[in-house]
């Protein structure tokens, strides 16, 4: 790595079956095409069963990085689900954290079986607000529903990482991947996801809610 | 190395090793499954008609080992995969092949779990290699487990040693990119020399261990030259890092946000055992401070402090830092969990006493407020799982039965029934088998006045896999034991492996399963064989009837695991269930809002404002089991596709 070669931090969390490491792995395999060296660290196993899901993505021009985001090194939160994107925000987050963060939420088990009670959605979103430079809250899951299959959700998110400029990959290397890398029965419908979600995003560039840069 | 170029590919560290054993020219790989190891095998099953070579799921680690030596008695390359528990079950097989003059290359591949994301233990497996006395590598990105596992698999067999590839979770799970090579065509034509023996007998030990040792004094000048090892830093570096896998990236990314470059020098070693002595002393010989960075236990920190003893003289003055110094420490103490940038970090600051990378986080008080929002997110049985019935019909039967009872366990997914999901209703939970071993010994405990019936519980993987002896030994030594096998027809904890009581193998195609009740009545027990969800009620009764009778007992609650079968077989099925919204009475029914509280199913939700429970039909696998238990009879199954043309 060495002094002066810039690192690129990019966190994707979700709940499991959310397509969390699909979105991960598309995402590095973009990095690597662009000549970067990439790591991926993905955490599963038991995850399968409803659990957070969290997959650190890191790229840079230098040497090969470990597969954990230190602490207070997250640049980009992309996040499937609000409670997640606040799990991932206390432990890597820091004042100047870029997120893009799907508002829909997935209720844990213990909220339904009544032991918890799933933070109300002003406040988390107060919250998540206060712990980001920037924020764009999205609906991705309105939008993978309207498209009539709720998997497609990470191929929406990912299209709105693509056009929020927050990162420095271009869309043709990431149309490519999508086409590489899709199993051909899903493409059409994956492909149709990416672009409605880059336009979620563009059609909506500051629909974020923090105002002015946080204090 | 170039990256961004064609033949640069991601991969997850275990499909590199995957790929790195088919450019060593394996002829066969097996395996049981265990995260973080169960992709190595399966990437293989998945390519295996594509390419000249044998994969296969053993029914444990122990016979997997045992049949992969088979080829490498004969002439040809093989490997065993497994998670760390694997390798305690067939340490007995290790450490006596190693005696033996190997033909062709034998690799046994162990995916650690450190700070466990998925184990029972936290266990470092290196110290095998030391008890066995064979070669260990430890790789620290998808390319070098690609490059080590093809290079093991030669040098196994040029040594005639079995030879140990050492992973972590993070990197089996973890992705990086990965220049690949050619791969080989087979030259050789398996045989076993019946002139040559290879028999472990008391007279020939003595010498083969002999030769063992010699062997490993070889391997020793070879890693001293090995490119696996490598040394980064100034010339002479008072302060050498020393760290293996994953460790030589957290400490590199530590020594550059520290900006310490000028001052530290790392060195990188990929051969951890036999230790490097050569190469150590060339570069400790000039140090006098130096701080170990590597998975688990303090391995390479405890040798090479056993090789500064025996060159003391020549190396001056050392201080270590470490985990025997509490140098690093993570959050749970040192030696304890996963290592990361920041404990090394944290580490070094300590040491030189540097400001540097002070953080730059949020502010406590925010941070704090952010925290009491943060609620878990707990994992669960899943819709439709057979489980949720299995447990339920147990710990009514318990709760009928009076006497204090308690269920002993295993790891699997029926294993969260530790937890709120399974009624919290599993007692004592270790490894692979030990609930019925366990149930063994709780039932001598009555010549002691012990009363409590015991259920010992136990997936139809670990059945095959581990409990066999037990269940001779209850027989055998008359216990009083009930044993229960939850048989969903696949190892799905892991990711939906096929094993001996799978009716179908791993692409689908039908096959005969080996039946658990085949075994258990053909020694002589009664056994019971039912479907937990089609029938709670007698699958209650039947636990109950179990625990009154003397001796021992088997029942078989045998259901397919829905996620599985809904993902692979089926498709969502076009049965859901409904609460009747008239009849549901909420609070005032007195069941406690049973089917979404004490049920705990991920499709039954409860409506607070309106004060009924109801079904999320995303999330609901039309099993049933709700509707049997609902004392108000408000749930009922509906067909879907009937409705929408209605």
């Amino acid at each position: 790595m060495g002094r002066g070669k810039a690192v690129t931090n990019v966190i994707i969390t979700g709940v499991g079956g959310q397509g969390n490491v699909l979105a991960a792995s598309l995402l590095a395999s973009a990095a690597l095409a662009e000549g970067c060296e990439v790591t991926v660290g993905d955490v599963y196993g038991l995850t399968q069963r409803g659990g957070s899901v969290a997959s650190h993505v890191r790229w840079t021009k230098g040497n090969p990085l470990p597969p954990l985001v230190p602490r207070h090194g997250l640049d980009i939160l992309l996040a499937f689900e609000p409670l997640e994107a606040l799990r991932v925000l206390t432990q890597f987050g820091r004042k100047d954290t870029r997120g893009i963060v799907n508002v829909t939420p997935i209720v844990p088990i213990g909220v339904q079986t009544g032991r918890f009670e799933y933070p109300e959605p002003s406040k988390l979103d107060g919250v998540l607000q206060a712990l980001t430079g920037t924020l764009r809250l999205v609906d991705a899951t309105a939008v993978a529903r309207r498209l009539g299959n709720i998997q497609v959700l990470n191929m929406v998110m990912l299209g709105a990482l693509i056009a929020s400029g927050f990162i420095n990959l271009r869309e043709e290397v990431f149309e490519d991947i999508i086409v590489s890398k899709v199993a051909r029965k899903h493409l059409s419908i994956n492909q149709s996801a990416f672009r409605e979600g880059m336009d979620m995003m563009s059609r909506n560039p500051h629909h974020d809610l923090t105002g002015p840069e946080g204090p | 190395m170039k990256r961004g170029n064609a033949d640069c590919v991601l991969l997850m560290g275990n499909e590199a090793v995957a790929r790195g054993a088919l450019e060593g020219g394996v002829s066969y790989c097996t395996g049981y499954p265990g995260n973080p190891s169960s992709e190595i095998v399966g990437t293989l099953l998945s390519v295996h008609d594509k390419y000249d070579f044998q994969v296969e799921w053993s029914v444990n680690e122990m016979v997997a080992l045992e049949a992969a030596a088979a080829f490498a008695f004969s002439g040809l390359r093989a490997m065993a995969t497994m998670k760390q528990n694997g390798i305690n079950v067939c340490a007995d097989f290790l450490t006596t092949v190693c005696m033996n003059q190997l033909k062709g290359g034998l690799l046994l591949v162990v995916c650690d779990d450190p700070g466990p994301l998925t184990s029972s233990n936290e266990e470092d497996s290196r110290h095998f290699a030391k008890i066995a006395q064979v070669p260990l590598l430890e790789p620290s990105t998808s390319q070098e487990a690609k490059d080590m596992t093809k290079w093991l698999l030669e040098f196994s067999e040029q040594m005639g040693v079995p030879c140990i590839l050492r992973m972590v979770s993070r990197l089996s799970h973890g992705r990086s990119g990965v220049t690949l090579d050619p791969l080989p065509k087979r030259q050789v034509k398996p045989v076993f020399d019946v002139e040559k023996p290879l028999v472990g007998l008391p007279f020939l030990v003595t010498i083969n261990h002999g030769i063992l040792l010699k062997k490993m004094r070889e391997v020793q000048k070879i890693f001293d030259r090995s490119p696996f090892n490598r040394y980064e830093g100034p010339r002479h570096a008072p302060f050498v890092l020393i760290a293996t896998g994953l460790g030589a990236l957290y400490a590199r990314e530590a020594v550059d946000v520290l900006g310490l470059e000028d001052r530290i020098g790392i060195l990188k070693i990929g051969t951890p055992w036999p230790l490097p002595a050569g190469l150590l002393q060339r570069h400790l010989k000039h140090a006098d401070q130096v701080l170990f960075v590597e998975e688990i236990d303090p391995f390479l920190e405890d040798h090479v402090k056993v090789l500064f003893a025996e060159h003391r003289a020549r190396w001056g003055d050392v201080r270590f830092f470490g985990k025997n110094t509490g140098d690093i420490c993570g959050s749970h103490g040192p030696g304890v969990g996963e290592m990361n940038t920041d404990i090394v970090i944290d580490a070094l600051r300590r040491i030189f006493r540097t400001r540097r990378h002070d953080p730059i986080g949020h502010p406590k008080p925010k941070l704090d407020e952010a925290k009491n929002l943060l609620i878990p997110r707990e994992i669960s049985f899943c819709q439709g799982c057979p489980h949720r019935a299995s447990f339920f019909a147990i710990k009514t039967a318990l709760a009928l039965d009076g006497r204090n009872g308690f269920v002993v366990g295993d790891i699997g997914c029926y294993g969260l029934a530790a937890g709120a999901t399974g009624y919290h209703q599993i007692k004592a939970l270790h490894c692979m088998g030990s609930g019925m071993g366990n149930a063994c010994g709780f039932s001598k405990l009555s010549a002691f006045g012990f009363s409590q019936p015991v259920v010992a519980v136990a997936g139809e993987s670990t059945f095959y896999h581990a409990c066999l002896p037990a269940l001779v030994n209850a027989k055998f030594n008359d216990c009083n034991a009930l044993f229960v096998i939850l048989d969903n027809s696949v190892t799905a904890m892991t990711g939906f492996q096929v094993n001996p009581g799978s009716p179908f193998t791993q692409s689908g195609e039908e096959r005969s399963p080996v039946l658990a009740e085949d075994i258990t009545r053909g020694l002589g027990i009664k056994t019971a064989v039912l479907d937990p969800v089609e029938d709670i009620q007698q699958a209650t009764e039947a636990v109950y009837e179990g625990l009154q009778e003397g001796g021992v007992k088997v029942i078989v609650f045998r259901r397919i695991c829905s996620t599985f079968r809904t993902r692979s077989l089926e498709g969502n099925r076009l049965t859901k269930a409904r609460v009747d919204q008239e009849k549901c009475l909420g609070e005032a029914c007195g069941c406690n809002r049973f089917c979404s509280r004490v049920l705990g199913c991920p499709g039954i939700q409860y409506d607070r404002e309106k004060g009924k429970a109801y079904i999320r039909e995303d999330a609901c696998d039309g099993c049933g089991l709700c509707v049997q238990l609902c004392p108000e009879e408000a749930i009922t199954l509906f067909d879907v596709e009937k409705e929408v043309s209605a």
